[in-house]
């Protein structure tokens, strides 16, 4: 009886260690592969430093629901390209390696821009929003992992000066 | 644009709770041939523009910031980022926050002692120069507000920007 609680446990680790891999090993890899190219910028930030920003005493109701949004994300990752004369043969291969467990949620097609959003979600739970965009010569990826609401993430993309994430607020409308 | 960045990240630092120092700062300081600047509390204060009661409240407990570069930029200079970065991460400290393109690179990081107290060291590489941010004492984060006295333009004055650009 032990052994097989032993087992089962073992089995369930190994299954969700491959689940978790699976899922950051679509994307993740260009977040790595082009952080050294000159042309582009990487900007991280822990689920530690949202909890700090929580902390900011708010005493606007809007600023307030802006830092709770903050105050329930796990981490973020961004990654800019700017004067990428390939920016859209890389956002065609990039946008389609989201992991399978991810769902899309929106697409924004213009001339010379294209954006699509990506979802996990879990029992009416997100858990992280992923970006992928070009414009022009410029390309952006954006992962948000966390407890994310959807209404509050669309408040946030309109204080957050980054192109494509603006598109977001639709989904809060 | 290495004035909004820098005078973003000391910004950013001036919200963390408390810095002390790690063996990696400490032989910086040492051997650090370049800027070598420290904002005592005094300094600080003047800085208060409209003389905002809750800023000082919020310094209180500030002992100093410290800004550190080295003198050389180039190749040197991005080994001695880089030395800073594995130094400060080999000490455990964990990287809660980064930004990294060609120009400007700035690796924020936290250790927390076993009694919950935080060390927070910022390691930078801008301009082609290495440097560092330290900070000791602590702010009062209920008078965060207070941050809106702070005098940007004397800031700017005080910091090594222009001179940075100079070189």
């Amino acid at each position: 009886m032990k052994l097989t609680t032993i087992l089962t446990f073992f089995v369930l680790t190994v299954c969700f260690t491959i689940e978790m891999v699976a899922q950051s090993s679509g994307v993740d890899r260009y977040f790595e592969d082009y952080k050294e190219d000159d042309r582009f910028s990487l900007i991280t930030v822990s689920g530690r430093m949202f909890s700090i920003f929580a902390e900011f005493d708010m005493n606007d109701p809007a600023e307030k629901h802006l830092v709770d949004a903050i105050s329930k994300l796990k981490g973020m990752k961004m990654l800019i390209g700017s004067d990428v004369l390939e920016a859209r043969g890389i956002y065609d291969e990039i946008v389609q390696k989201p992991a399978s467990s991810m769902e899309e949620l929106m697409s924004v097609r213009d001339s010379g821009q294209e954006f699509q959003f990506f979802i996990t979600e879990d029992d009416g739970t997100i858990s992280e929003l992923l970006m992928i965009g070009y414009q022009s010569e410029n390309v952006m990826i954006l992962s948000l992992v966390g407890d994310l609401d959807l209404q509050q993430i669309a408040a946030l993309s309109q204080k957050m000066a980054l192109n494509g994430f603006e598109h977001f607020n639709h989904v809060g409308q | 644009m290495i004035k909004q960045f820098s005078i973003f990240i000391l910004a950013m630092i001036m919200t963390l709770a408390l810095f002390s120092q790690s063996r990696t700062v400490q032989n910086f300081i040492e051997t650090a041939d370049g800027y070598n600047l420290y904002l005592y509390q005094s300094l600080i204060r003047v800085l208060n523009q409209d003389e905002n009661p809750d800023f000082n409240m919020l310094i209180r407990d500030l002992d100093h910031l410290r800004f550190l570069s080295t003198d050389s930029i180039g190749t040197t200079a991005k080994a001695t980022f880089s030395d800073l970065d594995k130094g400060i991460q080999g000490e455990g400290f964990e990287s809660i926050m980064s930004f990294d393109n060609k120009d400007y690179k700035c690796h924020i990081y936290e250790l927390e002692d076993r009694s919950g107290q935080s060390s927070w060291v910022a390691t930078l590489f801008i301009e082609g120069r290495a440097g560092l941010i330290e900070m000791k004492g602590s702010v009062d984060m209920k008078y965060l507000h207070a941050f809106s006295s702070l005098n940007m333009d004397k800031l700017k004055d005080v910091l090594p920007i222009e001179e940075l650009k100079d070189n």
